[in-house]
């Protein structure tokens, strides 16, 4: 069992509910997908391009492994879409047997005030976004919104361009 | 002038009716090398009527997929506004008779490139970054149904066929092509292959139960087709399969069905052991311990090529794989001795791995194997449109559906010579280590912590 993954994603929902966040599963994975993009810390997680943007089938297995023993648990609340994850009763355990550095726990709570609230429209934006920067290796703003609009063609150019303005923020870019 | 409508009586279907083209498929070598893969591997061990095949399957997926998508697409006045301004295209009569063929050549088609036993032996025994999917997909462009699909006329693209049948989650998880489908190609792709609705899904539940004989994999598959619906879901602003709210029982039965089917059948502790010698025994006797991942090749290898090698190994005392042939088909296989339930793992999260390791030091490798699954849930999130003509999420509509657990095995066999001792061996051990796990909670705090949060 790889429990620093667990108390990265402890972390990651921690950091993100101090910031009011909804904290579903496409929350984390989002998040974790920009940390991993960012690339200050090891992220042990590997991603895909999928439906709605990065995805993390290694992120799901955990997710999945942490709720089997309780170091999570979901919730579904009456507002909104798809379920909540929170804390469980052995996520002590995860965080004591995976114990996260002081690097990488202020790598995590940069990339949750990051994300703060933001919903899931906005989160496959901005992930996908960041993606194609990273690796698909685009650096032009429109070449970035124009392949953004590509793959997801509900999201209008307009839009992906103001998604790859704020990414550059994130990712440091410089003009 | 020769036949256009053909039929053939089915288990689950009565009849199955297909044309000309879909004749051909079905006589095509590829299809008929599936007459000879059981669908269940060795479960027949546990379950004896489970001896249907792969072929069967693939047709009453062809049936599933079309009837689907006519619920989806045959109507206009079933289309919501949105849903039409978005594939307005698609839904020209010429397109959409096109693309219902291809949805149902891709029911047909989706398990072609099966290794013998089905999935079995699949993840070893295989080069890295091979599986049936992409061996499927091999065989759809490269073998005589890319021949029989481009001689149609109109023509069939053999790369629709592969976009539709092939698993999108697997293709993006494990083949690694890059290939992102269009919206339009997803809902295709779902209509086969989707977790909750998808065709090959549903006949499997139906067809695995009837053969085994069990009543957990029956739900009321009309009632389901009937609910759904195309819609814009509100999550992602994607056009996507979702379901009446009047039809959320039968998605629940089906969901609960395969939940069962899981536990019951496909996770049976027996047949997870005869899987494990099968790999035990292909590995042995095949050429570099793998099946070659040229279909070309593989149309050579089927369940009866194995068995014949197997009983040949059996009845000769001399042959190197007699051993491993009498695990396969005298009984001789290994037996349970502990089987991972939930408290032990809240108690000690990491007591399977444990445990494997110390019956390892006490007993020998040779005479222990363990086996794992999961955990893993299926994302049961899909959009549900209410007498409202809202969109909920279905975690909201239905309790059942927010509260199924997760699918998790565990397992530890040791040697038949060995097994009683070995069972009550397992037994002690899994006291001590939870004991010693909990000793180390109250230690330090993680005790206070459960109680605290009143869980488990």
């Amino acid at each position: 069992m790889e429990f620093k993954k667990h108390a990265m994603i402890l972390a990651v929902i921690d950091g993100l509910k101090e910031h009011g966040s909804w904290t579903g599963k496409t929350h984390v994975q989002k998040t974790l997908s920009l940390l991993h993009d960012k690339g200050e810390i090891e992220v042990p997680f590997e991603f895909v391009l999928y439906r709605h943007g990065p995805y993390s089938f290694d992120v799901q297995a955990e997710l999945e492994q942490m709720r089997s023993y309780t170091a999570i648990e979901i919730e579904v609340q009456g507002q909104g879409y798809g379920v909540v994850l929170r804390r469980g009763p052995m996520a002590i355990y995860a965080d004591r047997m995976g114990e996260l550095s002081p690097n990488e726990k202020q790598a995590i709570a940069k990339v949750c005030r990051f994300v703060g609230n933001k919903g899931v429209k906005d989160l496959e934006k901005l992930a996908t976004a960041s993606w194609i920067r990273r690796w698909e290796g685009k650096t032009d703003p429109q070449a970035v919104a124009k392949r953004l609009h590509e793959l997801k063609p509900h999201i209008p150019e307009a839009a992906a361009l103001l998604a790859d303005n704020e990414i550059q923020g994130w990712l440091g870019v410089t003009a | 002038m020769s036949k256009q409508r053909h039929e053939v009586r089915d288990a689950i279907h009565g009849f199955i009716i297909f044309d000309p083209l879909e004749k051909k498929l079905m006589d095509s070598q590829p299809m008929q090398r599936l007459r000879c893969i059981h669908q269940l591997a060795m479960t027949y061990q546990v379950y004896p009527g489970a001896t249907h095949k792969r072929f069967e399957h693939s047709l009453g997926v062809m049936e599933f997929a079309g009837r689907i998508f006519d619920q989806l697409f045959n109507e206009r006045e079933r289309l919501p506004d949105d849903v039409h301004g978005r594939i307005a295209d698609e839904m020209r009569p010429e397109s959409r008779a096109y693309w219902r063929r291809v949805v149902r050549i891709g029911g047909l088609l989706h398990d072609l490139g099966h290794l013998p036993f089905s999935h079995a032996a699949e993840k070893e025994l295989l080069p890295e970054g091979w599986n049936h999917e992409r061996l499927t997909a091999e065989m759809i462009r490269h073998s005589e149904i890319a021949d029989i699909l481009r001689s149609e006329r109109p023509p069939v693209d053999p790369e629709d066929v592969v976009d539709v049948a092939w698993d999108a989650e697997k293709r993006a998880k494990e083949a690694g092509d890059g290939k992102t489908l269009s919206p339009w190609r997803n809902v295709l792709n779902e209509i086969i292959c989707g977790n909750t609705f998808g065709g090959d899904r549903i006949d499997y539940l139906l067809r695995d139960s009837l053969h085994a004989g069990v009543a957990y994999g029956r739900f009321d598959p009309d009632r389901l087709i009937s609910g759904l619906t195309a819609l814009v879901d509100p999550e992602d602003d994607e056009i996507a399969i979702g379901l009446l709210s009047g039809a959320i029982h039968s998605a629940e039965a089906l969901l609960l069905a395969r939940y069962f089917m899981y536990t019951q059948v496909y996770f049976h502790d027996v047949r997870r052991v005869y899987d494990l010698h099968l790999k035990e025994f292909l590995r042995s006797s095949l050429p570099g311990g793998q099946f070659p991942c040229d279909w070309r090749e593989l149309m050579a290898h089927t369940d009866h090529e194995v068995l014949s090698c197997a009983r040949a190994a059996c009845a000769d005392p001399n042959d190197k794989n007699h051993v491993l042939a009498q695990t396969l088909l005298a009984r001789r296989h290994y037996r349970t001795v502990y089987e991972l339930v939930s408290p032990d793992k809240k108690a000690r999260p990491t007591i399977l791995a444990d445990l494997v390791e110390q019956a390892t030091n006490e007993f020998g490798a040779e005479r222990i194997r363990s086996d794992k699954y999961g955990p893993k849930s299926e994302t049961n999130n899909f959009p549900v449109k209410t007498e409202v003509d809202t969109i909920e999420s279905s975690l909201r509509v239905s309790g059942v559906i927010a509260n199924l657990p997760p699918v998790e095995i565990g397992l530890v066999f040791a040697h038949p010579d060995i097994s009683e001792r070995a069972t009550k061996w397992a037994k002690e051990q899994v006291t001590l280590l939870i004991h010693s796990a909990t000793k180390g909670e109250t230690d330090n705090g993680v005790q206070e912590a459960r109680d605290d949060s009143g869980g488990h």
